[in-house]
Parts: C-alpha cells; sequence; structure tokens
C-alpha cells in the first residue's frame, strides 16, 4: 500500500506544510507577545516573494543573494504594520485598555484591512498576474531522499524551517531580548514596572517576525517559482489555524500543526479531488477545537 | 536628611471627583513611610501617579531633585523606583529565576548586541547573574529558580514580586499592600523583611492595610482621607491624632 506516489503525495504534502509552518512561526511569534493576531502578516510573506523576483530578474542578482534584499523588505513592512495597525491603538496605556477584548480584536480587524490594502495596492502593480521566477534561478534541481524525490526548494523550506525555529527558541529562552520579550508576552503591565520598554520590545517582535515571514515567501518562491498577490493570503489563514491547532502560544506546536495540515492535503488528495483538499486545514481546525479546546501543544499556565 | 522623593500638591480627579486633592509630603532618605486611609482614600492613585501609571491631573513629583511629573512606567522604573503590586504581575509562565532577571536586566540595562549576544558583555551578565541569585537567595526562593512563577503559592509570589522589584536595584521601593492576602506567620516575616531593608538603607513608601504592622515598621506615617492629607507623623502620635481617629481608625484603635 505504501508504494511511491503514495510516499511522493506525502511528501508533496510535507513541503506544503512546512510553507504553512514557515509562515506560521512569524505569525506565533507576534500572537505570543501581543494576543493579537496580525492578519497583515501574509502580505508581508508576498512581499519577501515580490521582492525575490525583483532581486533575480531586475537586479539579475544569484538567488541567495537575495537575502539582504528581503530582509530590508520584512523589516520595514513589520516595522510599518506596527506604525499603522498597531501602535495607535496601544495609546491608551491604563491597565483595563491594555488587556482589553475590545483593543485587542480592532488591532485585528486594522492588520486585516491594512493586509487588504497591501494585496490591493501589489494587484494594481503587477496586475494580479502570476509571475515567474526564471527557471534558472529557480531551486528546483531534483535531490533524491530515500526514494521519494525532493527538489532542492523543498529541502530549502525544510532547512530553513528547521534553522529558523532552532534560532527562535535560542533567542527566545537564552538572551535577554528573548527574556524581555517573554515578559512582556507573560504580564504586560509587570514588565513595564520591571523598566522595561514596551514599544521596544514590540517594535523588535514585529521586526523578527516580520523579517521571518518575508524570508519564507523568498524560500517559498524560489521553490515553486510562481508569484502572485494574492499568495499571501491562503496561506496565512492555513499559517492561523495551525497557530490555533498548535496551541496558540507555542511556536514548536505551530510548526508541527503546520507540517499535520500540509501532510493531511496530500493524504487527501489521494482520495478526492485536489481542489476539495482546502477544506482539510478547516475540518482538522474544527475537530481541533471540539476534542482538544486548548490546541494539541498548550503551554502550561499559559 | 534630606528628601528622596516630594510630593507636592498632587491632584488626580477622576471625572470630576478628587481622588486625590493637594496632596503634598516627602519621603526622605533610608526612611520608611506608611501611607494609609481607608478604603478610597487615594493612597493607590498618589501610588500610581508617583510610578507613572497615571499622570496627575495637578501638582508636581520631584525624585531624587529632578521632576518626574507625568513620566511613563519603565522611565521611572529605570531612574530608580520600583514597585509592587496589590494584585500580583509576576509573569507567571517564565521561571522564578527568570522572573527576577527581567527586574536586573531593567536595570544593568540592554544594548543590543549585548542582548543578542550575551557573551560579549561578560561584566553585565555576569551582574544580572549575580544579583538575581542574592535576590533569590534573599527570599529564600533559591530552592524554587526553576519552578514556573504561575506554581507559587501565594505568599511565595509576593515575595517573587518584591524580589523582583528589588533586583532592579531601586533607591525607592513602592510597596502596595504587601501583607494583604498573607497569613499570620507570613505578615510577621514580612514585617522583618521590610524592615531589614530600611535598615539596609533603602528607602520605602508602604500602602498597608494591616494596622499593627504599619505602627510597628514605619517611621513615619501619612493619612490620607478622601483624597485629602489629614495627618504626617510619627506611628505613636498619628495614633493619637483626633482627625486620624475620626476617620480612620474609629472603633478599633
Amino acid at each position: 500500500m505504501f508504494d511511491s506516489f503514495v510516499a511522493g503525495q506525502l511528501a508533496i504534502g510535507a513541503s506544503v506544510g512546512l510553507t504553512y509552518a514557515l509562515v506560521a512561526i512569524g505569525f506565533t511569534l507576534i500572537y505570543r507577545v501581543l494576543s493579537a493576531v496580525n492578519f497583515a502578516h501574509g502580505e508581508v510573506y508576498t512581499l519577501g516573494a515580490f521582492a525575490t523576483l525583483v532581486a533575480v530578474t531586475t537586479l539579475k542578482a544569484p538567488p541567495l543573494a537575495a537575502v539582504p534584499l528581503v530582509i530590508v523588505v520584512g523589516l520595514a513592512a513589520g516595522l510599518g504594520i506596527e506604525r499603522v495597525a498597531f501602535r495607535p491603538f496601544r495609546r491608551f496605556t491604563d491597565e483595563a485598555s491594555l488587556k482589553s477584548r475590545a483593543v485587542r480584536e480592532a488591532t485585528l480587524l486594522s492588520s486585516l484591512a491594512l493586509g487588504i490594502v497591501g494585496r490591493e495596492a501589489m494587484d494594481q502593480v503587477w496586475h494580479g498576474q502570476w509571475l515567474a521566477i526564471p527557471q534558472d534561478k529557480m531551486l528546483n534541481q531534483p535531490v533524491n531522499l530515500g526514494g521519494v524525490m525532493l527538489s532542492a526548494g523543498e529541502l530549502a523550506i525544510a532547512g530553513l524551517s528547521l534553522v529558523l525555529l532552532v534560532g527562535l527558541q535560542w533567542l527566545l529562552l537564552r538572551t535577554r531580548v528573548g527574556l524581555e520579550i517573554r515578559a512582556v508576552s507573560s504580564n504586560l503591565v509587570g514588565a513595564q514596572f520591571s523598566g522595561i520598554d514596551i514599544n521596544r520590545v514590540v517594535l523588535a517582535t514585529f521586526a523578527v517576525g516580520s523579517i521571518l515571514g518575508a524570508l519564507a515567501g523568498m524560500v517559498v518562491s524560489l521553490a515553486y517559482g510562481s508569484i502572485q498577490s494574492s499568495m499571501g493570503l491562503t496561506v496565512v489563514l492555513k499559517a492561523f489555524v495551525a497557530m490555533v491547532i498548535g496551541g496558540l502560544t507555542s511556536i514548536p506546536g505551530a510548526v508541527v500543526a503546520g507540517v499535520l495540515i500540509g501532510v493531511a492535503e496530500g493524504a487527501a488528495s489521494l482520495w478526492v479531488a485536489s481542489a476539495w483538499t482546502e477544506m482539510v486545514a478547516y475540518v482538522l481546525l474544527i475537530f481541533t477545537l471540539i476534542f482538544f479546546p486548548r490546541g494539541l501543544f498548550r503551554r502550561r499556565g499559559a | 536628611m534630606s528628601s528622596l522623593l516630594e510630593i507636592d500638591r498632587l491632584s488626580r480627579h477622576f471625572h470630576g471627583l478628587r481622588a486625590v486633592d493637594e496632596v503634598s509630603f516627602g519621603v526622605n532618605r533610608g526612611e520608611l513611610v506608611g501611607l494609609i486611609g481607608p478604603n478610597g482614600a487615594g493612597k493607590t492613585t498618589v501610588f500610581n501617579c508617583i510610578a507613572g501609571t497615571l499622570a496627575p491631573t495637578l501638582g508636581e513629583l520631584r525624585f531624587d531633585g529632578a521632576r518626574i511629573t507625568g513620566f511613563a512606567p519603565e522611565r521611572v522604573a529605570a531612574l530608580g523606583i520600583a514597585r509592587t503590586f496589590q494584585n500580583l504581575r509576576v509573569f507567571p509562565d517564565i521561571t522564578v529565576y527568570d522572573n527576577v532577571s527581567v527586574g536586573a536586566i531593567g536595570r544593568a540595562g540592554v544594548s543590543f548586541a549585548g542582548a543578542l549576544l550575551p557573551f560579549l558583555e561578560r561584566g553585565r551578565t555576569r551582574r544580572i547573574a549575580d544579583s538575581t541569585s542574592t535576590a533569590l537567595e534573599r527570599f529564600g526562593l533559591a530552592a524554587h529558580a526553576g519552578t514556573l512563577a504561575g506554581n507559587l503559592s501565594y505568599g511565595q509570589k509576593k515575595l517573587l514580586e518584591i524580589a523582583r522589584a528589588l533586583a532592579l536595584e531601586p533607591k525607592l521601593l513602592l510597596l502596595d499592600e504587601p501583607a494583604a492576602g498573607l497569613n499570620g506567620n507570613e505578615t510577621e516575616a514580612l514585617a522583618v523583611l521590610v524592615r531589614d531593608l530600611r535598615d539596609a538603607g533603602l528607602t520605602i513608601l508602604l500602602v498597608e492595610h494591616d494596622m499593627p504592622m504599619v505602627m510597628r515598621v514605619c517611621d513615619r506615617i501619612v493619612v490620607l482621607d478622601s483624597g485629602r492629607l489629614i495627618a504626617d507623623g510619627a506611628p505613636a502620635q498619628v495614633r493619637a491624632d483626633a482627625a486620624v481617629r475620626a476617620a480612620y481608625l474609629g472603633d478599633d484603635s
């Protein structure tokens, strides 16, 4: 039963799942600190892909030389999103407002709105077409991994996910900025009175999270070769589902859940038409919420 | 003795309600001052104005000779005023050690390079580790260093919050009802601890409902009633004050 076609579908599913995971890392990081969903994260991912395209076509750079440009674009996008969609809602600094659901929901909508504006703007600039990364710049060299054929790009996605995941855990658990981030996410008011500048920590979080999002867009565009202004939308929704299934505040949980969703989609494609596999993530979400209402990997005390 | 903290005609209004009305008093260096008054007297509002949670409507606050009126909390903390809360503000999902470390970082400051690559700044890193360990020892929390703060008992959380505040190495410590919710033994231990801190030279402003404790540990007591200062003096003096008796101590004194 476990023939190479099945294995291939599952492997493709896993690599698609890693894409979700990659996007979910930055998305979950921002949620962890602010308890606020940043729906504009998908557009940062799209911007990362477009920056890569510009780098390899207009600037004729080799694929990996796009990294600095992508980092700068991600950084600028992250700081911009924080400034426009989040900072205005932190101007009420009394405790009730800081903890208020209404303020958090307001940022959910403001980031969604900003994401839509960004998506429409990119749609105008690139006319909503699917644009292609030139073949010779793509990471599409085949790699044989124990009988399963993968492309170099898929391996790059897996590798980058792992590096970012480990790097981020190190940043959060082993550095002072990480401790400040954890303190702010644990108790905003307590952190303030321990001398932590909340705005600085929030900016640092958006910077890191958005750079990760843009890098994800870069690797995915180099692996699959096609770019479109709405490409961030489905991915950010899957990342959101992965975050919820993973337990909302657990970054490793979101990564595992992202891969799980991808594999489940791959498995589903064995039985149903591929258009239906889009439903898989949401079905999984419903089942998780019914049977594990706190997600699969909720951290203690969170 | 010189004044470390000066409160000058401080007022804070909430939609016309004068929660604090032209209150003036000072806290001298090395002094342990109690701030008392019946519920709603404005004690916590005064605290919040000093710590930067609330901006005063009128009046001025001076700390160590410099104006701090309306400063943001993290700025006030960086200048050397640490506070604890009546309802706790520990970080429940990080370890006891890291909770205290956060305070120590607030004191040591973070440079960008040092934040990401701690080994670049060994001296500062060691100082943070040292002041964290010292604070943990002092509060008998060293054995729980690796525990998540959320799993501590209520009394231990109270101590942890004071430990975190002290790791900031403040010049002035603001304690907001530290004895609330503690049992007799814990309150006793707390009184000894607060007195020890004062004897070690720390300046403390204490809001507390536990009268025997306040009377016993404080050098001086400031009494508020309905937002106004009605007495300021030594414990015995305040205890004998007719206005204070009428407003607050009432029947049980």
